[in-house]
């Protein structure tokens, strides 16, 4: 089996979901949906997608969690719910919702106007087009990440992510 | 290594003179929307004129295309001055399409090589181009409708050309007439005798004077005639201009003189009164080529002009008989008063008939040409066409206008056997009072005379000019009331100048009744007692109502104005059409289309379009090259962070000299505030650094240089009307100019978008998004590679305000969207998503 660069397994930035800062989050739930790319002969659903700004300048990336996250309704996430009595701590259910159906999923689509910079992740680490695979192999694990971008020239060239090393790893392994 | 390499003191000298060169390309660009504003005003005003419903003359026609030919001009000078010498061209693809519109006005068409001689039968109206109008209407009321019409043949324009060109004639009429001063009648005169004497003294060539041998001998043998009438067939003859009565016709030709006299036919394109009627309409002499019908003559017991619509009542539901005994050249030239009988248009009953007492009649003479005979007594009063014949020739003349689709003036005459032959028929001017006239207030005015026949309706005042022949037509001045003892042809000449004409003798079928009506000058005709009006003295003749008020009356005249009625076959309407072909219609549509090209313009709108498209796309990528901090104009001051510098149309608008920004509500163009509050409703997405200062990477369609709110420069040239706007959003540039006024039919929205940051395939996808959603509003859209070219017109004010608004927010919505659209199905979300939050379709939630 040849040696293999990270360009090797890459997958080109045209075929990885991508969208600009202000984006929404529902903008990049159609996005997500239904997005496919290929590694080697497989077909996967990407887990997340970078973000520009409007100079084509890398931002950060987004991940499916960071959506939810996102979207999370403010019953669930506001610091002045969570009480804590008597060293007990109290949550709101979570199935509340189903108090008010209408009026969670009217707040959940509120909620998706919000601008995808919001929640978007940063960009801790790159990889060089040329990198070695176990440099990536690496990265993934000392950030622990499932993405990472890689450049060419300076430019976002594509993404090498756990699903494509995995492949390589179980060609050489298994 | 420093780029580019001069010092900073040259570059700033560098920057200086190219600021100097945008604001003097800016200066340029607004003359040249000016003269593209005028043009296409005047092209409107000529369609309007061609739907129908308005009225025009030919001189309205050229001082109109003339207006237009400068304005052209104007801007290929400057679109010449803005874009450099690859728009030279633009002046050889005008002259083409000048030529074009020439010959479109002037009906002219080349004459082909063919048959000297053409028999009536074979001819069709398609002919006329060949044959002359009168022989081709005559070949096709015979060959088509199987009307009983002479037998006889034409002889053509290519045997004119020959005729002219084997005796070497053009070059020495075109500088005689090139000289001649057509107000001075003696200068006429001198130059119509010395043209006609080359032409009588001329040979036929042998050829032509064989071919018109043979044909005589062929309608001899066929139809047993011995003598021939010779009747010029101009070409353009009764299609633009009637050019009633302006040539010669010969009555009672000899079979062998056909040949010799054939020439003073020709002779007779340049009489006196000729030469002014052609030259006064701005035709060129060597496109009216004389062509010659000559036909069996028919001995006339009587004979006349029929009208199918009373050409100063049009619309009472009558066609009006003129008829005199003997043959008719003493009615149409206005010698005789006719009977005058009004029939029926549905039944052919005769409502009216007026006898003339008829003293003279003209007939053939024995042997060749004609004479002057009395009338016996005992048929003076009589009528000169029975009832029968009154019927049938009533029902010919409607079957002729059924064929024509409009309103004919044909010439009959009944022989000795009782058949109704037709010699011509040419198209019916029609004419009508102004609809806001009203009727002037006449009391207590001195009435001189009244009575007679009104041939021109309308009213005229001036002094009293008496003149008894073409010899005292030199002493008419401009506004002249011209009195004569009867229409002879040479009044003509003064139809143009006068302000009304009054004739004791004739009636409205002679071919200056027909003139006058052509030039629109009120006329009265068979008045008795001229001999009241005193020369010198002021007058005012309503014609309309046949009266002649001593004195000035400018409300008369005011309240009786008139003007031609358009009709289908209107040879006016005819000849604007084929000049608005070559005018109006716009080809070049779309700016990106690969064939938008200098050589593809086919028509002047063509032309503006072209000029108006390339100056502004020149102008702004001139100013690309400007330095950031340098201003054109004003600087708009918005939260958008767009740099759009200002250009202001109006030029009562004064700016402050030390004025440099513009806020959002001070300004003055309707279709910006609608564009921009489009643009501000959507607003403009907060800058983002990236996170943990990671900053260095960029995509693969990144410029190499960027700047704070990434915008380069846009620029907007604004009235109050109109806009002009080229907005550079980060990797798209986009065009929209807009016109909304009042007027539904001046207003338009253009809208260029091209280029973007993602790969070709995602840019594609955004302009098929945005295609749909313009479509949707009613755009015309066609794309070529990434550019979108979308055209809307004839929208209200508001409509058109609507999708600027609607164009602003799509101008955000859609800014870097390309970079997302990977695929057909997340572009169909988004289109629909779009539209939805557009209110172009309904929402879910809804």
């Amino acid at each position: 089996m040849p040696f293999k660069r990270v360009g090797d397994i890459m997958i080109p930035l045209d075929d990885y979901p991508h969208l600009p800062h202000w984006f929404t989050l529902r903008q990049a739930l159609a996005e997500l949906k239904g997005a496919q790319y290929k590694v080697g002969s497989q077909v996967a659903a990407p887990r997340s997608a970078l973000v520009f700004d409007e100079a084509y300048r890398l931002l950060g990336h987004l991940r499916r969690r960071d959506i939810l996250r996102g979207m999370e309704p403010r019953y669930l996430s506001s610091d002045k719910l969570h009480l804590k009595f008597q060293d007990i701590e109290m949550r709101p259910d979570p199935d509340l919702w189903e108090l008010s159906f209408d009026q969670t999923v009217k707040a959940l689509r509120e909620r998706s106007e919000r601008k995808i910079s919001e929640v978007m992740q940063p960009i801790v680490t790159t990889m060089k087009f040329e990198d070695s695979l176990m440099k990536a192999l690496l990265g993934f694990v000392e950030y622990d990440l499932s993405l990472i971008p890689v450049l060419r020239d300076g430019k976002v060239a594509g993404v090498v992510n756990t699903v494509s090393l995995f492949q390589e790893l179980e060609q050489l392994i298994l | 290594m420093r780029w580019p390499p001069w010092s900073s003191a040259e570059e700033k000298r560098h920057d200086e003179s190219l600021l100097r060169s945008v604001q003097q390309r800016f200066a340029s660009f607004l003359f040249l929307l000016d003269a593209n504003n005028r043009v296409l005003k005047l092209l409107n005003d000529l369609e309007e004129k061609a739907q129908g419903e308005h009225l025009y003359d030919l001189s309205y026609i050229r001082s109109t295309v003339s207006e237009i030919r400068v304005g052209v001009r104007e801007i290929i000078d400057v679109m010449i001055s803005i874009g450099g010498s690859d728009y030279e061209p633009l002046r050889e693809r005008f002259t083409a399409i000048d030529i074009e519109v020439e010959s479109a006005l002037s009906g002219a068409r080349p004459i082909v090589p063919g048959e000297y001689t053409i028999r009536l039968g074979e001819l069709t109206r398609e002919e006329a181009a060949c044959v002359g109008s009168k022989n081709a209407q005559l070949g096709e009321l015979r060959s088509k409708l199987g009307l009983l019409v002479p037998d006889g043949f034409a002889i053509s324009a290519w045997a004119y050309k020959h005729f002219v060109g084997a005796n070497n004639l053009q070059e020495r009429i075109d500088d005689l007439l090139a000289n001649v001063d057509i107000r001075r009648y003696p200068e006429l005169v001198r130059v119509s005798e010395t043209i006609q004497e080359m032409i009588v003294s001329s040979k036929v060539p042998k050829d032509l004077a064989d071919a018109i041998r043979s044909s005589v001998a062929d309608v001899v043998t066929q139809s047993g005639t011995t003598h021939f009438a010779l009747r010029s067939s101009a070409l353009s003859e009764d299609d633009l201009l009637t050019f009633a009565g302006q040539y010669r016709s010969l009555l009672n030709v000899r079979a062998d003189e056909v040949v010799e006299r054939y020439r003073e036919i020709l002779a007779g394109k340049f009489t006196p009164k000729a030469i002014f009627y052609l030259l006064s309409h701005a035709f060129r002499e060597s496109d009216l080529a004389m062509c010659v019908g000559c036909v069996s003559m028919v001995n006339a017991v009587s004979s006349g002009v029929v009208y199918t619509r009373d050409p100063v009542h049009p619309a009472d539901g009558c066609l009006v008989v003129n008829s005199v005994f003997g043959l008719g050249q003493l009615l149409v030239n206005g010698i005789l008063t006719p009977d005058v009988f009004r029939v029926r248009r549905d039944g052919c009953q005769v409502v009216e008939r007026r006898i003339a007492r008829k003293l003279e009649r003209l007939k053939m003479r024995p042997g060749t040409g004609t004479s002057r005979e009395p009338v016996p007594e005992r048929l003076q009063k009589q009528p000169s066409l029975g009832e029968a014949h009154l019927y049938e020739l009533s029902r010919m003349a409607l079957e002729v206008e059924r064929h024509y689709g409009a309103p004919q003036d044909l010439e009959w005459a009944l022989d000795h056997s009782k058949r109704l032959f037709l010699l011509q028929t040419r198209p019916l001017q029609l004419l009508a009072p102004h609809e806001n006239g009203g009727e002037p207030d006449v009391s207590g005015l001195d009435v001189l005379l009244s009575g007679g026949t009104t041939v021109c309706p309308g009213a005229g005042s001036g002094p009293v000019y008496r003149a008894a022949s073409s010899n005292d037509l030199p002493g008419v001045t401009a506004q002249s009331v011209v009195v004569a003892h009867h229409p002879f042809p040479g009044l003509v000449s003064v139809l143009g100048k006068i302000s009304a004409l009054i004739t004791e003798v004739g009636g409205l079928a002679s071919h200056t009744a027909t003139l006058a009506r052509e030039y629109r000058v009120p006329t009265i005709m068979g008045l008795s007692g001229i001999e009241r009006l005193v020369p010198g003295s002021p007058v005012t003749v309503d014609a309309t109502d046949a009266k002649v008020y001593a004195g000035s009356h400018p409300a008369i005249v005011r309240s009786r104005w008139i003007a031609r009625v358009p009709t289908a076959g209107d040879p006016l309407q005819h000849v604007l059409r084929r000049s608005l072909a070559c005018l109006s219609p716009l080809n070049l549509l779309y700016p990106s289309d690969p064939d938008f090209l200098i050589e593809n313009c086919q028509t002047v709108h063509d032309l503006t379009r072209f000029c108006h498209q390339k100056s502004m796309q020149e102008l702004f990528e001139t100013t690309a090259g400007l330095k950031e901090q340098r201003r054109v104009g004003l600087r708009l001051r918005s939260e958008i962070p767009l740099r759009v510098n200002i250009v202001c149309l109006e030029r009562d608008v004064v700016v402050p000299r030390n004025k440099r920004w513009v806020r959002e509500d001070e300004l003055i163009s309707t279709p910006m505030r609608a564009f921009w509050s489009g643009i501000t409703q959507e607003g403009w997405p907060a800058p983002q650094k990236a996170l943990n200062g990671f900053d260095s990477a960029t995509g693969p369609e990144a410029r190499s240089t960027t700047r704070s709110g990434f915008s380069e420069d846009s620029y907007a040239v604004l009235g109050r009307e109109y806009m002009v706007v080229s907005l550079r959003m980060g990797y798209h540039f986009t065009t929209v100019e807009a016109l909304s006024s009042p007027e539904s039919s001046k207003n338009f929205i253009n809208m260029q978008y091209k280029q973007g940051g993602a790969s070709l395939d995602r840019r594609k996808r955004r302009l098929r998004l945005i295609t749909r959603i313009l479509s949707t509003l009613g755009f015309r859209n066609m794309s070529w590679g990434d550019s979108l070219d979308s055209r809307i017109t004839y929208l209200d004010q508001e409509p058109i305000l609507e999708r600027l608004r609607i164009l602003g927010r799509l101008m955000i919505m859609t800014k870097q969207l390309d970079m997302a659209l990977s695929t057909d199905e997340i572009t169909e979300w988004y289109t629909d998503d779009f539209m939805k939050k557009l209110g172009l379709a309904s929402s879910s939630e809804d």
